[in-house]
């Protein structure tokens, strides 16, 4: 191993290369406190609601097309999880109301999983846990449906929920061995080829003209 | 003050310990970072986040490092991201095959050994360049740059070996004799 220094021409040239001015210290710090006056739960509030809220929207429809499509047969005070069985044609629209928004959230996380084992393998930063916090929200507005029928879809949710959790919890400037393990519950799950198996119809699978 | 005071005064809430914070970390913080991105604009964008990062994380600092060294590590995360943003849109590619040939002057006049120098860490791998400047550049030891990049301090010196060698190799004829 080479473990000489650099001649002390060159040494002296490196110090050069992106020699810093002065720091703007004032300025950096009038830019910090004007960030750390804003209402940060606000921000936290809103960016949570831009995805929550039409998943709930979503699963609202969903509810309601389950009701309406259970017609007489169903009073008005039975469950939830009633309201959601199949009774008939009309009654399926609900479930796939259901799957078409958990489908959606399945593929938003397979793509944000996906990247996050890219970045760990390429030893890169990790995507925002903010994202994985947004996913989470919708991940658990699904798992506590009533409407949720599919085993599969509950497994795959229940998984997700798993791995999410453990990222949204990671420290901002990442642990690799955290990381590392992530990645290993991802894999031994094989839950990215899951969910390209679930969000992926095959032609019989696709509603025809339900919804 | 010591670290342990000032994190507690902060975390109570105490603007003017907030301010002591950042003044007694701002100046290694902004030379860190303005030797990864090279430029000051940047660079300050880099300094505000790190310290926003730093005190929004502060109750979750467990003292396995000193205060300054937590916050250089998540400098050098904000500025590794930065340079990779900026290297996404074009703006800072430089590649081991952009450097001129050692020996060769691409204007026929003089050599300029800066120049070449400058372009040969330019075109160091990410974790070799990181570890040269901290060490050679900015004077941390490999035992703060093992901390600061959540790496052994046997792996910072191997990165050091590895990223003096490859410069070495890329000035060529052209280095002086060591």
């Amino acid at each position: 191993m080479d473990d000489k220094p650099l001649d002390s021409e060159l040494t002296r040239l490196a110090a050069e290369y992106h020699e810093p001015p002065p720091p703007p210290r004032e300025e950096i710090w009038e830019r910090i406190a004007a960030a750390r006056r804003q209402p940060s739960r606000t921000i936290e509030f809103r960016r949570i609601a831009r995805v929550a809220l039409p998943m709930a929207a979503v699963l609202a429809l969903a509810f309601a097309m389950g009701r309406w499509s259970a017609g007489e047969g169903i009073a008005p005070s039975d469950s939830a999880i009633a309201v959601m069985t199949p009774m008939n044609d009309s009654a399926g629209a609900g479930s796939l109301v259901y799957r078409a928004a958990a489908t959606r959230h399945l593929q938003n996380a397979g793509v944000y999983l996906a990247d996050f084992r890219n970045a760990a393998l390429r030893d890169e930063a990790s995507p925002a846990a903010g994202s994985a916090r947004e996913l989470l929200v919708s991940n658990r507005l699904l798992l506590s449906s009533p409407a949720i029928e599919d085993p599969e879809i509950r497994n795959l949710l229940e998984d997700v929920e798993l791995l999410l959790v453990q990222i949204a919890q990671l420290p901002a400037e990442g642990v690799r061995a955290d990381t590392s393990l992530i990645t290993d519950g991802l894999d031994a799950v094989d839950l990215l080829t899951r969910i390209r198996a679930e969000v992926t119809p095959s032609p019989a699978a696709r509603p025809q003209g339900v919804i | 003050m010591t670290d342990s005071y000032l994190i507690a005064r902060v975390l109570a809430g105490d603007a003017a310990a907030e301010r002591s914070m950042y003044d007694a970390h701002v100046d290694r913080v902004w030379r860190l970072v303005y030797r990864i991105v090279g430029d000051a604009d940047q660079a300050a964008d880099c300094v505000q986040e790190t310290f926003i990062r730093a005190f929004s994380r502060l109750s979750g600092f467990r003292g396995e490092s000193t205060l300054g060294t937590w916050i250089g590590s998540i400098a050098i995360s904000t500025a590794l991201n930065a340079v990779r943003s900026l290297k996404r849109r074009g703006a800072r590619v430089v590649s081991i095959d952009d450097a001129p040939e050692p020996g060769v002057d691409p204007q026929g006049g003089d050599p300029d050994l800066k120049q070449r120098l400058h372009a040969a860490i330019d075109a160091l791998p990410k974790g070799y360049r990181t570890v040269f400047l901290m060490h050679d550049v900015e004077g941390y030891t490999h035992e703060e740059i093992g901390a600061a990049l959540s790496i052994a301090s046997g792996t910072s010196k191997a990165q050091l070996s590895r990223a003096r060698a490859r410069l070495r190799s890329a000035l060529g004829a052209f280095a002086p004799e060591s």
